[in-house]
């Protein structure tokens, strides 16, 4: 398929700007960078090589070298300059910006507006895209982000979703990730052995520890765990939606979804599907259905 | 041949980046590469070309040659409308761009966010590389149409889509915003069939959203506020209700509630909710350790629910 004229002149006219600002790139790395095939960048080479000023002398025309497979540009003639962002092009990126504030401690927050007003004054833009996070920044967060950087250990009580009590626990935070209305941690739990994720708001308090650690401790592999076969009906959708990561696979069928979660603590799992009632019901294992009964029965023995 | 396309528009583009003063039509149609055939033809051909350069953002300036001697228009394209200028662009806010710029994985988003910072790279600006620790983020992945959508509220265009709500309905909507709120999408803006304003999910709407009719079809209050229209948080949930919680369970319910009173193997903790739905949820997540007190609806409601019943 060729693609459309005005989309490969737009990536032309980009292409000469770019290529002057990183001279000897390789033709392998320019095509990574536009996201195409090197034989298409080869093309577009060979297509601004007979581009240039009316006249279009060997002195007006576009003047580069890539026949040793590295790209120099010796004459961008006019084209030196980045074109402007397009809408498409400030939007995402006023919108990304958008989202690093809603977790920036506030020094950078304030960077991250002035970089916005500056990135503002480009075009003239409607505001198109809100962010909205309900658990914004924490102060604890930052500690974390630390801990990463300098690789060190720290302690955290934890409220623990699955036993629901706290406790102090010894971590090596890895990695930060922000999925639906939560900020998770995943980290080496020095306590319990082993990779553990911990939701932000549910570390009540934090403090340094003088734990040394060696660098290459030793990571088992997850446990195997079971899958679990749900019938969720359209009304239940919420369910799909919310804990999108431990569904393995969806199925639509009448009246509702077939699901597939895996990965998943069966406690958790009997807890969160209680709620919803006949709205979900579980096909497999037995094992599982006899847990939601158990939970239910307990519950009602509560209000006999 | 799309090829010889392509070249005459990056000369046409080059010809009239170099030019100072406006370049007739007929200079074009002499020195610029790639224009031939009857006049007719070429003309046709310029304005096809005249058109896709604008659709690629670049503005091409019409201007009167010598009014006195010349009823042709002439055309250019000035250096500081074409170019990108951000004065005073720091090394540290390349680094925040660049990182923006891969927030969004394989998504709809992607080549805008890459080609925004190839161009902001073309500045000459190098990236600061001191920057903490960053931050992964999980979103919904974007709907294709996203940008097509900003461009419609930009444009204040109408737009037509199907949603798949208890049942399938058509809808028509003047689009206010896009919404990322905790992770997913949503699409805001005033229903005109039923004349207020509504939030839909992007993930529920069915098929094509379309743009439909003229450009500034309606105004957006200047005033508008997302946070006005979302579902209200805890602080201001209207309704109440009192819950015995077992003594040293369910704390982390414990913490979104107000201590009422303690007992001696149970306290009271007093909750504010809007949707009995999900906070019915929320409590048979606890199982045996809470018990509602109050209201009697709500307490009726558990026990249909955990007795087999509709939630």
């Amino acid at each position: 398929m060729s693609e459309a004229s005005t989309t490969r002149t737009a990536r032309a006219l980009d292409l000469v700007p770019f290529l002057l600002e990183n001279q000897g790139i390789s033709v392998e790395e320019l095509a990574d960078e536009f996201r195409i095939t090197q034989m298409q960048i080869l093309e577009d080479l060979n297509l601004l090589f007979v581009c240039g000023l009316p006249g279009y002398s060997p002195l007006e025309l576009i003047d580069m070298n890539f026949e040793d497979g590295y790209v120099t540009v010796s004459d961008p003639q006019v084209l030196d300059r980045p074109r402007k962002l397009s809408k498409p092009e400030l939007t995402t990126l006023l919108v990304s910006l958008e989202v690093m504030k809603t977790m920036a401690n506030p020094d950078v927050r304030q960077e991250l507006e002035g970089l916005q007003v500056k990135l503002r004054a480009v075009l003239d833009l409607k505001p198109t895209i809100d962010v909205v996070v309900n658990e914004p920044a924490d102060a604890k967060l930052d500690e974390i982000l630390q801990a990463i950087v300098r690789g060190c250990a720290v302690e955290i009580n934890y409220l623990s979703a699955h036993s629901d009590k706290e406790s102090w626990r010894t971590i090596i935070p890895n990695r930060v990730y922000v999925e639906g209305k939560h900020t998770y941690i995943e980290s080496w739990c020095i306590t319990s052995q082993g990779e553990r994720v911990f939701r932000l708001d549910r570390i009540l308090a934090i403090r340094k520890s003088d734990q040394a650690f060696s660098a290459g401790v030793e990571r088992s592999d997850h446990e195997p765990s079971d899958d679990y076969l749900l019938f969720v009906s359209d009304n239940a959708r919420i369910f799909i939606e919310e804990n999108s990561a431990v569904i393995a696979n969806t199925e639509k069928i009448s009246n509702g979804y077939e699901v597939l979660v895996t990965a998943i603590d069966q406690d958790w799992l009997v807890r969160t599907i209680a709620g919803f009632g006949p709205e979900i019901a579980v096909l497999n294992p037995p094992a599982l259905k006899a847990a939601l009964s158990g939970h239910l029965a307990a519950i009602r023995s509560l209000y006999q | 041949m799309a090829d010889n396309k392509t070249e005459r528009l990056i000369n046409l583009t080059l010809a009239l980046l170099a030019t100072k003063r406006y370049l007739k039509k007929s200079e074009i149609f002499r020195t610029v590469q790639g224009y031939d055939g009857t006049a007719d033809s070429m003309d046709r051909m310029f304005e096809r070309d005249k058109d896709d350069l604008r659709a690629l953002g670049i503005e091409i300036q019409v201007g009167d040659l010598d009014p006195f001697f010349e009823d042709e228009p002439g055309y250019r394209i000035s250096r500081s409308s074409y170019s990108l200028e951000i004065p005073n662009l720091s090394p540290r806010e390349v680094a925040y761009l660049s990182v923006a710029a891969n927030f969004w994985k394989d998504s709809a988003l992607t080549p805008a966010a890459q080609s925004g910072i190839r161009k902001l790279k073309s500045l000459g600006i190098p990236a600061a590389m001191d920057l903490a620790s960053t931050i992964e983020y999980r979103f919904e992945n974007p709907k294709a149409a996203l940008l097509e959508i900003t461009e419609a509220i930009d444009e204040l265009r109408q737009l037509e889509f199907e949603y798949q709500g208890s049942e399938v309905t058509k809808r028509k909507l003047a689009p206010y915003r896009v919404l990322l709120w905790n992770g997913y999408w949503y699409l805001v803006g005033l229903d005109l069939l039923k004349n207020e304003i509504r939030m839909f999910k992007l993930s529920r709407v069915i098929g094509e959203i379309r743009a439909v009719g003229k450009k500034n079809a309606f105004n957006i209050p200047s005033d508008f506020d997302i946070r006005s229209i979302l579902p209200s948080t805890a602080e201001d949930a209207r309704n109440l209700a009192q819950v015995s919680i077992k003594k040293g369970e369910a704390l982390t319910l414990r913490s979104n509630g107000r201590r009422l009173s303690e007992g001696e193997s149970t306290d009271l903790y007093e909750f504010r909710y809007d949707l009995p739905s999900s906070f019915l949820r929320t409590l048979v997540w606890y199982g045996e350790s809470v018990e509602i007190i109050e209201p009697v609806q709500l307490r009726n409601e558990i026990i249909a629910l955990v007795s087999g019943g509709k939630p």
